[in-house]
């Protein structure tokens, strides 16, 4: 029998007053809380897959369809890595990778544009 | 390619509706905290309503669109507005600003230990404050709380060490119109087994909930900035209380957003309830 697994790629966004934890970091951290709720047989299952992780601190994550709202629950149960106070934020939640990837885009350039008048305003 | 506002529907909007005053004091690291996760609308405990109207005076709430609920009601004053008019501008003032405002509603949560003791407190702040919550161990305040008009919400706590409802209060406020808070800061801490004691104690008091389908709000009583959640997280994290995400969609806003918009327009026209004033 074919089973078609369906996946659901869900765009995040890391928030610190510190220096943002590198990818490694991170997944460590979700793999971790998602075994302790639940367990390492819901982790198999869930089918974890991070991708598109650039430095300003955006990425995607893809999980099994049915393993969304498990997943949210964890991005939502960190608070910290590595001792560094953080925030994991889900912005968008798509079933297809390129629109993900075309989302994470727009961001990036909206990030860059925000810490540019950010920088301008602070000279001035 | 969208932008990312258009990705957002009103679903996005949140509510926090505990938090502490020592959150406020960083206004910088709060609005960037806050900015990119929608939330607009903060109950702040143990501020009342002169304090709300001196810290949005101030010049720094003034540089991050701090605002109160009151102040953005005022602005329709003249206008014939009902309840839903006033919620449906609170919604538009929101996205208008583009989710970048923070609305202010002032706030108690009282902890007496007596009806005595509650009953004192209540004449005292009722005209101080929007929202009044009350938190205890004793069942029978709760049950006193429960049946009193001037009291919004009971607070429960996911780790206390006994279970603080039963059927007959939950019955009780369903008869008063009342809700239950849920605070799910519990669910973020680090030690397993206090994780653990409440997933177990929250799964118990829903049961209780959902069996006589009592209203209920969920809320993160932040201890940092770096806890706060918005609705659709706050949501999602209640799953694992056994909340389906379906009848948690008023929790997040809309029930806050109407019990605040209640008790401004009975403070601002000296109502005791609905349309019977009160005198002097």
């Amino acid at each position: 029998m074919v089973v078609i697994t369906r996946d659901r790629y869900v765009v995040f966004q890391v928030l610190s007053e510190e220096d943002l934890p590198n990818l490694s970091l991170i997944k460590a951290k979700i793999w971790d809380e998602y075994q302790k709720i639940f367990g390492i047989s819901g982790t198999t299952g869930a089918g974890l897959f991070f991708d598109n992780y650039k430095e300003g601190g955006t990425g995607i994550i893809r999980c099994d369809h049915k393993a969304l709202s498990n997943l949210m629950a964890i991005l939502s149960r960190i608070t910290n890595i590595s001792n560094k106070d953080v925030i994991l934020i889900p912005l968008y939640t798509t079933g297809l990778v390129n629109k993900a990837k075309s989302y994470l885009k727009t961001l990036e350039k909206q990030i860059i544009k925000e810490l540019s008048e950010g920088n301008r305003n602070g000279r001035s | 390619m969208k932008d990312p506002e258009a990705f957002t529907s009103d679903s996005a909007l949140s509510c926090e509706n505990y938090v502490s005053v020592d959150n406020l004091r960083n206004l910088k690291l709060f609005s960037k905290i806050v900015k990119p996760l929608r939330i607009n609308l903060f109950s702040v405990d143990d501020l009342n309503l002169d304090n709300v109207n001196e810290l949005i005076t101030s010049d720094e709430a003034k540089k991050y669109n701090v605002t109160s609920l009151i102040e953005i009601c005022n602005r329709t004053v003249g206008k014939k507005f009902g309840l839903m008019d006033f919620r449906q501008t609170i919604r538009d003032t929101i996205i208008d600003a583009n989710f970048d405002i923070h609305i202010l509603i002032s706030r108690k949560t009282l902890e007496e230990d007596s009806i005595e003791n509650l009953k004192r407190k209540l004449s005292e702040l009722r005209n101080k404050h929007e929202i009044i919550a009350v938190k205890a161990d004793d069942i029978k305040i709760l049950k006193w709380a429960a049946h009193d008009r001037r009291v919004d919400y009971i607070t429960v706590d996911l780790l206390s060490s006994h279970l603080t409802i039963d059927k007959a209060l939950c019955s009780l406020m369903k008869q008063h119109n009342k809700y239950f808070e849920l605070t799910l800061s519990p669910l973020l801490l680090s030690d397993n087994k206090l994780v653990s004691a409440a997933i177990r104690s929250g799964k118990k008091i829903f049961k209780l909930i959902s069996s006589t389908n009592t209203h209920f709000i969920l809320t993160m009583n932040p201890k940092s900035c770096y806890q706060l959640r918005n609705g659709i997280q706050i949501r999602y994290l209640a799953q694992l209380l056994d909340i389906p995400f379906n009848r948690s969609n008023k929790s997040v806003f809309d029930n806050q957003l109407i019990i605040a918009l209640k008790n401004t327009m009975k403070l601002d026209r000296s109502n005791i309830v609905d349309g019977i004033r009160e005198d002097g």
